[in-house]
Order: structure tokens, then C-alpha cells, then sequence
């Protein structure tokens, strides 16, 4: 074995098993495909989307669920103990997790989509009970990472928003045959909203990508003091946000976007500053989705300002959410993915002909670049058609976002083969 | 001790017959590998160097392939060589 061998092999021994992070990649690739099947039977509704059991209430936890919290569960428990220098307690916790939450998430969604209240509350039971072992394994090695107080500080955040989020989430579901467990149900929904793609998501997206950023592009890591800024501005947004929402009260979210604003500011300075200074300057395809979620970031205050104020329309409401949770979390999490799946997978294989293989011997570059039209041009589309209320033009954008699901789903495939085969073609 | 200009002033480093060693722990996520790499990129380290680390730098591998350099493990964290949370690695530049 050559010296680089001896390292690599090394090197194995430290990380997850493969299974781990790739299982949670796989499913959010499945769910991703269902999520605009999903959304074409409900183009109908979508466009003036206000909550209620329904296609379109399952297309967008398919979504957060399925997509957005697998991918983020399979990154985090990788990539964490990589960032802290503190590796997992225990690696069944996280399968535990998984065999929680997939049955979980299929039977909430499931119910959703059937309107069948008695599913929804068991896959809300399910899909928390599968949380619980993620958020501890979080907290345990957040605990222990004395070395990245602002990646620490985010992920307690984090925690806190999904520990509140799953509960209003199982109260929801409880609420649903009419209960009358909640009293103010729309209030609750924004609320859980605002945690789950603010503070749940939102949060670990914005922690994670200060090491991130730095990493591909090999940079240092962002200012201590102005990273602590944002995260403050960006916590008492997602707390003004959930108290203006439970209270009912239009000027407290109309702050928490503002405050909002400013963390948005200074993440995307920050974020600036790494690309400058960085080593690497060529960042490839993942950099225009994370670009275009940046992008996304940016809008989302000022959306969410104008749809508080009554500005944006019928579809306002719909059309931030599209624009927070895919605009945003959904396009980020698509470029770090197809970045970060090839570099962990590459650390588990060998190539046929001996030594460490390259990234790009993971499949074509072709399925990537299809995907990231197809998202991109769905994005647009299914906004013009919440702006215009077109359920034809709804239609259309779930096609060509079901195409694009499929070339990724296509790409996830290909590398886990690589997996299974335990080394390339090269 | 070395003093280098081209090493940070929180990364301490020391020249020995072997190589230079450069002490990276303790820096944030990625600010390790990122010192590594601008040794290299800036033509500090010639041949050989030695990182010590708080843990295997996974993310420095394909980095140090890229650039045509190998490296292999001298210590790992539990050696006796070495401390909990202390990772040595020697990088060596690749025969063309």
C-alpha cells in the first residue's frame, strides 16, 4: 500500500460508515422526486396555498421533512465531528434516528396528502420520536466543541427552534380534525414556519456554512466579532418572528424582518469576504446554486415585510415561502450536497487501477447541471405562477422540477454504486 | 522556534533536522487546512513538512492530491507518540 494508501486507510477509520450519511442523502433524493410528483397534483392549489390538510400541505413538508431535514441530518452528523474535532458518541443513534424518521415522514405526509388525521399525528409521534436522537447526538458534541463558539452558538439555536418546532408540529397534527387544542391554528402554523425554515434549518444552513464557505473556498474562517453580531440578529429574528406570529401581533414580525435584514447583511458580507480572500476562486456548478440561495436570502426580509404589510398580494404569503424554504434552504442545500456527497464518498472507495480517486470519476458532471436548471427554472416558474395564481404555469414548473429531481436522484445513484462496489471505474 | 512571516502568529512552528513542523491545533474549522495550503501554494515548505493536528485532516487529502504532494500518518491521537487529540502528519512533495 502506497504511503497515500496507508493514510486514506486511515483515514476510513474515522468516518461514519457510508451507510450512515449516504441513507439520508438517498432518501432526500426520493423525496425530492416526490415532492414535485406531489406539487403537479396539486398545481391547482398551490399558487394560493394557506395550510390545510391537502396535496399542497404535503408537497411542502415533503420538502422540509423529507428533503430539507434528511439532508441536513445525513451533512451535520458528518461534517459536525469534522468541524468540532469531536467525533459522534455513538454512530446507532443516528440509524436510529433514520428508522424513526423515514416511516415517520411517509406516514405525516402520507396523512397530509389523505387528509387522514390519525396518520398525520402518528408520523408527527414517529417523526419527533427519530428528532430526538439527532438533537441529542447535536447537543453532546456541540457540548464539546470549545473551538467553534459561532458554529456552536447556531447549532444551540437550532436545537431550541426544532425542540418548540416538533411540538407545535405534533399539536398541529393533533388539531387537525378540529380539536380545538390551538386556539389561534394559523397563528401556530406561522409560527411553526418560522422555526422550521428560520430556526430549525435556517439556522444550521447559516451555522454550518461558516465553516463551509471557508472550506471550499479554502479561506479563513469569517470574523469572530461580526459573526457574533449576525447570529445574534439572526436569533431575536427567528424569536421576534415566532412571538409576533403566536401573538398575533403584525409589528413584532415586521421587526423580526428587520432584524432579520441585518443578519442577512452580515452572513452575506461574511460569506463575501470568504469568497475574496479564499484560494480558490473557481468554485463550479454547486457555487451557483449556493449563489442563487444567497440571492434568495436577501429577498426573504423584504418579502416577508411586504406580505406583513399587505403589499405582496394574494399570493404573498405563498410566494415568501417558496422563496425562504426553496429559494433559499432548498437551492443551499442542493449546492453543498452535490458538493459534499462525491468528497465523502471518495473517502470510502478505491479506483480499480490502486491510489485515492478523483472527485470527478463520481458519474458526469451532466445530471448536476440538468438539475440545477431544471431547479432554478422551477423556482421562477412556480413563483410566476403563485404572482399570476396559474395553476397550468404551477404545472409546468412541477415538470420540469421532477426532471431535474430525477437527474439528481440519477446522480445520487451513480455514486452510490461507486459505494457499493467499493471503488471506481478509473 | 522559526519565526516565518508567512505563518500566522497564533500557529506556532519550529524547524528540526527533519523538516518544519507547524502546530495548527486549536484553530477554527477550516483554518487548518487553509495554513497548510498556503505554506505549500506560497512555496514556504519545498519538501517536506510536518502538521500536527487535533484530528485526521479528511479534507486535506484530496487538496494535497491536487497539488501533486503526499502525506502519511507518523502519530495518530491514543499513539503514545502522541497526546489525546494529536495528530502528526508529514507531507512530502511527490517525485514528478
Amino acid at each position: 500500500m502506497t504511503a497515500a494508501g496507508a493514510f486514506l486507510g486511515s483515514a476510513r477509520s474515522r468516518l461514519l460508515p457510508a451507510s450512515v450519511p449516504f441513507r439520508f442523502f438517498v432518501a432526500a433524493a426520493v423525496f425530492h422526486v416526490l415532492l414535485w410528483l406531489v406539487l403537479l397534483v396539486a398545481a391547482a392549489d398551490f399558487p394560493r396555498f394557506r395550510g390545510g390538510a391537502g396535496p399542497a400541505l404535503a408537497a411542502v413538508h415533503l420538502l422540509t421533512l423529507g428533503v430539507l431535514t434528511m439532508t441536513a441530518i445525513g451533512a451535520a452528523v458528518q461534517l459536525l465531528p469534522v468541524a468540532t474535532t469531536r467525533p459522534l458518541a455513538a454512530v446507532w443513534p443516528i440509524q436510529l434516528a433514520f428508522w424513526l424518521l423515514l416511516p415517520g415522514a411517509v406516514a405525516l405526509i402520507g396523512g397530509m396528502l389523505i387528509a387522514d388525521a390519525r396518520l398525520m399525528i402518528g408520523g408527527a409521534v414517529a417523526s419527533t420520536l427519530g428528532l430526538l436522537p439527532f438533537a441529542l447526538l447535536l447537543a453532546d458534541n456541540l457540548r464539546r466543541a470549545n473551538s467553534m463558539p459561532v458554529v456552536r452558538a447556531y447549532g444551540w439555536a437550532a436545537m431550541a427552534s426544532l425542540l418548540v418546532l416538533v411540538a407545535l408540529g405534533v399539536a398541529l397534527s393533533v388539531d387537525a380534525d378540529g380539536g380545538g387544542l390551538l386556539a389561534d391554528r394559523s397563528g401556530a402554523a406561522l409560527a411553526h414556519m418560522i422555526l422550521g425554515g428560520f430556526g430549525f434549518m435556517g439556522m444550521l444552513a447559516l451555522g454550518f456554512s461558516h465553516v463551509l464557505i471557508p472550506m471550499f473556498a479554502l479561506s479563513n474562517a469569517p470574523n469572530r466579532r461580526i459573526a457574533d453580531v449576525g447570529f445574534a440578529a439572526a436569533a431575536a429574528s427567528v424569536v421576534l418572528g415566532v412571538a409576533g406570529a403566536g401573538l398575533g401581533h403584525r409589528s413584532l414580525l415586521i421587526a423580526a424582518c428587520g432584524v432579520g435584514a441585518v443578519a442577512v447583511a452580515v452572513h452575506l458580507r461574511l460569506m463575501q469576504v470568504a469568497l475574496a480572500t479564499g484560494m480558490r476562486k473557481r468554485l463550479g456548478l454547486s457555487f451557483v446554486l449556493v449563489r442563487a440561495a444567497w440571492a434568495s436570502l436577501a429577498l426573504t426580509p423584504l418579502l416577508g415585510v411586504a406580505v406583513a404589510q399587505g403589499w405582496a398580494g394574494a399570493g404573498g404569503p405563498t410566494l415568501f415561502g417558496l422563496v425562504a424554504l426553496g429559494g433559499w434552504l432548498m437551492t443551499f442545500l442542493f449546492g453543498i450536497l452535490q458538493r459534499i456527497a462525491p468528497f465523502l464518498a471518495s473517502m470510502h472507495v478505491s479506483r480499480a487501477s490502486g491510489g485515492p480517486p478523483l472527485l470527478t470519476e463520481f458519474g458526469s458532471e451532466t445530471p448536476l447541471r440538468i438539475h440545477a436548471g431544471c431547479h432554478l427554472g422551477a423556482l421562477i416558474l412556480l413563483a410566476a405562477a403563485i404572482v399570476l395564481d396559474s395553476a397550468p404555469l404551477a404545472a409546468l414548473a412541477a415538470l420540469i422540477g421532477l426532471a431535474g429531481a430525477l437527474a439528481f436522484a440519477a446522480s445520487i445513484l451513480t455514486i452510490v454504486q461507486s459505494l457499493a462496489a467499493g471503488r471506481t471505474r478509473g | 522556534m522559526t519565526s516565518r512571516s508567512d505563518i500566522p502568529a497564533s500557529v506556532r512552528s519550529w524547524q528540526t533536522g527533519e523538516g518544519l513542523h507547524v502546530d495548527v491545533r486549536g484553530l477554527p474549522c477550516p483554518e487548518p487546512l487553509v495554513t497548510l495550503l498556503r505554506l505549500i501554494d506560497g512555496g514556504s515548505v519545498r519538501e517536506r513538512m510536518f502538521a500536527h493536528l487535533g484530528q485526521e485532516p479528511l479534507l486535506l487529502y484530496p487538496e494535497l492530491d491536487a497539488r501533486g504532494w503526499r502525506s502519511r500518518l507518523v502519530a495518530s491521537a491514543g499513539d503514545s507518540a502522541a497526546g489525546d487529540d494529536h495528530v502528526v502528519l508529514e507531507i512530502v512533495r511527490g517525485t514528478p
